[in-house]
């Protein structure tokens, strides 16, 4: 069966894990140091896919932005011996802000089927995300159709729960509400 | 569907296209539901009890079959029935694919290209400690490369540089120690083997 591969790889000291477009199912795979572990879902299995902004790792750009201001301040401080170091020490950090800066945010992905949800460590970056779901959606829908808009409202307003306003206009408790 | 991070109710707006929602914990999420969501759960679903004249499951006798395995050929029920990559296989056959290292099929694969590469770099890395052991490792690894250079390597594409490079280091390791070992032989043989200096020559007085 030939795999295609999807955008998108996170990386760890575990591993990296990667996502990959079967005929008839997605595989995610996580290749550890020396194993390699699957896991396949069916597009005619998959109920859902929710991305979430992420924003417990923007520190890494404000890291950088320090590390580099700190920089800059010693190399126009600092003797000749430092100010070489400080230069180097600067573009790493410039490099650092600069690739945070074209990769774009960070988010998370979930993927839910009938029997739990499984989060999709490649797909780290909302633009990378983007991309990779842009090919598994349409084949989900191959699979499944399409879900009928009034449906979807009718089942989202089922599981929510009631406010507080609706339990209070509840009819039991009407005759007791006072005027 | 509900939001990962609070396991509240997503809000309409989450399913939009092109537009995140705001969950009352705070998350911005956008999310896509499929028909799947509002089907009834497959898992454990009733099998049909057999009428006289029907076909039974291998399995179940008191069931009625369903279908027929791809791999075997026994006929299946619906409690029997697995789908794998579009074919409907027994649990028995499956459990045998993954047990043979089919890599259709396998949920796990030990890469031995990785552990032989690690096994060969691994001297190099911790030199100071294990470089006694740097023969040994070698003539295993090359033992090891040899042994598994056709094992599968997974179900997608990876290719074989793993086993060619972990091949070359040790090669590289045990010429280098026959190498050495040479040197050190030559060295302290010419060390060694000094021959004490010839006594002179008796000087012949007179003669006749």
């Amino acid at each position: 069966m030939m795999y295609l591969p999807l955008p998108g790889r996170g990386a760890s000291i575990a591993g990296k894990s990667t996502l990959w477009l079967g005929e008839h199912h997605l595989m995610l795979l996580h290749d550890g140091w020396l194993r390699q572990k699957y896991r396949r879902f069916a597009y005619s299995d998959i109920c859902g896919l929710q991305l979430q902004l992420h924003r417990g790792q923007a520190w890494r750009g404000g890291a950088f932005s320090v590390v580099g201001l700190i920089c800059l301040l010693v190399a126009i401080v600092a003797p000749f011996e430092f100010k070489v170091v400080a230069v180097v020490l600067l573009a790493l950090a410039l490099f650092g802000v600069g690739a945070e800066l074209v990769r774009g945010p960070h988010c998370r992905v979930w993927l839910s089927t009938a029997v739990g949800d499984c989060k999709l460590p490649s797909l780290c970056r909302v633009r990378t995300a983007e991309k990779a779901l842009a090919e598994i959606i349409p084949r989900i829908e191959a699979a499944q159709g399409r879900v009928d808009p009034g449906q979807l409202e009718h089942e989202l307003a089922r599981l929510s729960p009631p406010s507080l306003f609706e339990s209070a206009a509840a009819p039991g408790l009407q005759g007791g509400m006072p005027t | 569907m509900y939001c990962a991070r609070c396991v509240r109710p997503l809000q309409p707006d989450a399913f939009r296209e092109g537009s995140f929602s705001r969950c009352a914990c705070g998350a911005s999420v956008r999310a896509w539901a499929f028909p799947a969501q509002f089907h009834g759960q497959p898992i454990g679903q009733q099998p049909i009890a057999r009428a006289e004249a029907e076909a039974s499951c291998y399995f179940h006798p008191g069931n009625r079959a369903e279908v027929p395995c791809a791999s075997c050929g026994r006929l299946l029920c619906s409690v029997c029935d697995i789908q794998v990559t579009g074919a409907h296989r027994c649990a028995s056959c499956i459990e045998g694919a993954v047990g043979r290292g089919d890599v259709e099929q396998a949920g796990e694969l030990f890469m031995h290209d990785s552990a032989n590469l690690m096994l060969a770099l691994l001297p190099l890395i911790l030199g100071v400690f294990l470089w006694p052991l740097i023969p040994f490792t070698a003539a295993f690894t090359l033992y090891r490369v040899f042994r598994y250079f056709k094992a599968p390597l997974g179900p997608v594409p990876r290719t074989r540089i793993r086993h060619w490079v972990a091949g070359g280091v040790a090669l590289v390791q045990l010429l280098s120690v026959a190498l050495a070992v040479a040197w050190l032989v030559t060295t302290y043989s010419e060390l060694f083997s000094h021959e004490p200096p010839a006594p002179p020559a008796p000087v012949m007085k007179g003669g006749s």
